[in-house]
């Protein structure tokens, strides 16, 4: 008597999968053929390198260990400051769903710190701040209000018909907020996370560039601008949306691992 | 124990006026069916009784001071937890573990769904989420059980064996009991005592006690058809 799924695995189903693929692949190529077309029209791998200037340059930068290093610290702040913006978000945003002065109170500090342009903050952050603390302390501060909101949203809309079920049997408020309130918000929740992370990748980035901690891919973006080397530069770039491509795919592999144990959450 | 009472209950959305003076009794330990037709403001009726809305005017006599059970038009079951954690959701507010766990497989088993306790509702059928929303109301200890149009939307034989399964937790743990319908069969199947509403706003046009004992009723039998009549042309004038 259970419900069919529908069929995830089947041949209909594969053929999508495949569709989907060959049209990004097909994006893909498009893309860069338009890349090789310009860079030929412009003749100038200063100003516009090529596609294979790039590749030539993301290679030198793969063999070298002090790029490796720069990964490694500037995951550490994107980690760093997505699991601060996380907890302290979500904390702030859960209280504001729960509690309206707290929603009101913390209103105008969203709001600036919504409205600040992230380069004021990076430069502001810079008088305060060790070189590697102020692309951490920009990144948490861009993203913070990205989970805040989430959180809040996700709290705020829970079904009223559930709510109202709870209520009518009694249900004790802390197993409310734990079995339903919770539950209810991590559609939006893993929303909020997903375009958190892909902020605190910008943001810690464009941090180092101005910050220069001795490691991190800002710090050999803006190395490569001084030695006037495009191609290394773009590689660099190239380096940082692949990383921040991947965190973000993790991130959905472990929201779909987590939300297929639980099954039957709406996303 | 005294009859639970409604005395002049009205009730008006805005300029709407839903409920008009309506009073009624309900004895103790016996079912009554609210019957009307749909958008009469039944609904609304068993939310006052439940304390979820407010009258405008009139008085909820021992209603307030009692704990309540629904079963919801829509089963309202957490997606995420399974059947036997719904059933233990509601349970929540019981002190001891052991009673709530007791509670929950017993009800799970009289309703069928032993061997879905660890589904969860996108994965049980329509009839199967009824039963359940049915199973959580009867295992909830409560005073008062609301049922709102909690057979309607299935198919005749779907909502005979929703109606039976009542019949049988019914049995259980006999509780006052209030179930709101449109359908003038499953009132005169279910109820010890039928009260009928007119259109909106709804007003009490008639009162009557079904005289065959319950467990000797059939589904539209003809012993009760002077009642189905009379019902019928109540709920058409």
């Amino acid at each position: 008597m259970r419900h069919s799924d529908p069929d995830l695995s089947g041949p209909r189903a594969k053929t999508m999968l495949y569709r989907r693929f060959a049209a990004g692949i097909l994006g893909v190529g498009l893309s860069v053929a338009l890349w090789q077309l310009l860079s030929v029209m412009i003749g100038s791998s200063l100003i516009f390198p090529g596609p294979a200037e790039v590749v030539g340059g993301l290679r030198i930068l793969l063999a070298s260990p002090s790029f490796w290093k720069a990964v490694i610290g500037s995951m550490e702040r994107v980690l760093l400051s997505f699991i601060l913006s996380i907890g302290i978000g979500t904390l702030t945003g859960i209280s504001s769903g729960l509690n309206p002065w707290i929603r009101d109170s913390l209103a105008p500090l969203i709001t600036t710190i919504r409205a600040t342009p992230v380069l004021a903050l990076i430069l502001v952050a810079m008088f305060w701040l060790p070189s590697t603390g102020v692309p951490i302390f920009s990144a948490f501060l861009m993203a913070y209000p990205i989970m805040h909101t989430s959180a809040y949203t996700g709290v705020v809309l829970a079904d009223k018909d559930l709510l109202e079920m709870a209520s009518v049997f009694k249900v004790p408020p802390k197993v409310k907020f734990l079995k339903l309130r919770l539950p209810a918000a991590r559609g939006h929740f893993l929303a909020g996370a997903k375009n958190a992370l892909g902020l605190c990748w910008k943001v810690v980035v464009a941090g180092e560039v101005l910050s220069q901690p001795r490691f991190g891919l800002g710090t050999g973006l803006q190395d490569a601008r001084l030695s006037l080397e495009t191609s290394t530069v773009l590689a660099w770039a190239a380096a940082t949306v692949f990383l921040c491509g991947i965190s973000e795919f993790a991130l959905g592999v472990l929201a779909k691992k987590e939300g297929g144990a639980r099954e039957g959450v709406a996303n | 124990m005294k009859p639970y009472e409604l005395r002049g209950i009205s009730k008006n959305f805005g300029d709407l006026e839903v409920i008009a003076e309506f009073s009624a009794s309900f004895e103790p330990s016996s079912v009554t069916a609210i019957l009307g037709p749909s958008g009469c403001g039944k609904t609304t009726l068993l939310n006052i009784i439940a304390g979820i809305l407010s009258p405008c005017e009139g008085s909820t006599g021992d209603f307030p001071s009692a704990s309540f059970s629904y079963s919801f038009q829509e089963p309202r079951l957490l997606p995420w937890l399974s059947s036997k954690d719904n059933l233990l959701f509601a349970l929540s507010g019981i002190q001891d573990k052991k009673i709530r766990d007791e509670r929950a497989q017993r009800f799970l088993v009289h309703s069928g769904l032993a061997d879905f306790s660890t589904t969860k509702p996108p994965q049980l059928s329509g009839g199967m989420k009824r039963r359940l929303s049915l199973a959580r109301a009867f295992a909830y200890p409560s005073d008062v059980l609301l049922l709102d149009e909690a057979f309607s939307a299935v198919d005749l034989k779907l909502r005979i064996e929703l109606m039976d399964l009542f019949s049988l937790l019914w049995r259980e743990e006999k509780r006052t009991t209030i179930i709101v319908t449109h359908d003038v069969q499953d009132a005169l199947y279910l109820a010890d005592q039928v009260l009928v509403l007119s259109s909106r706003p709804a007003r009490l046009v008639d009162k009557l006690t079904v005289p065959v004992a319950r467990e000797n009723r059939r589904y539209g039998s003809r012993e009760l058809i002077d009642l189905e009549e009379r019902l019928y042309r109540q709920i058409l004038s």
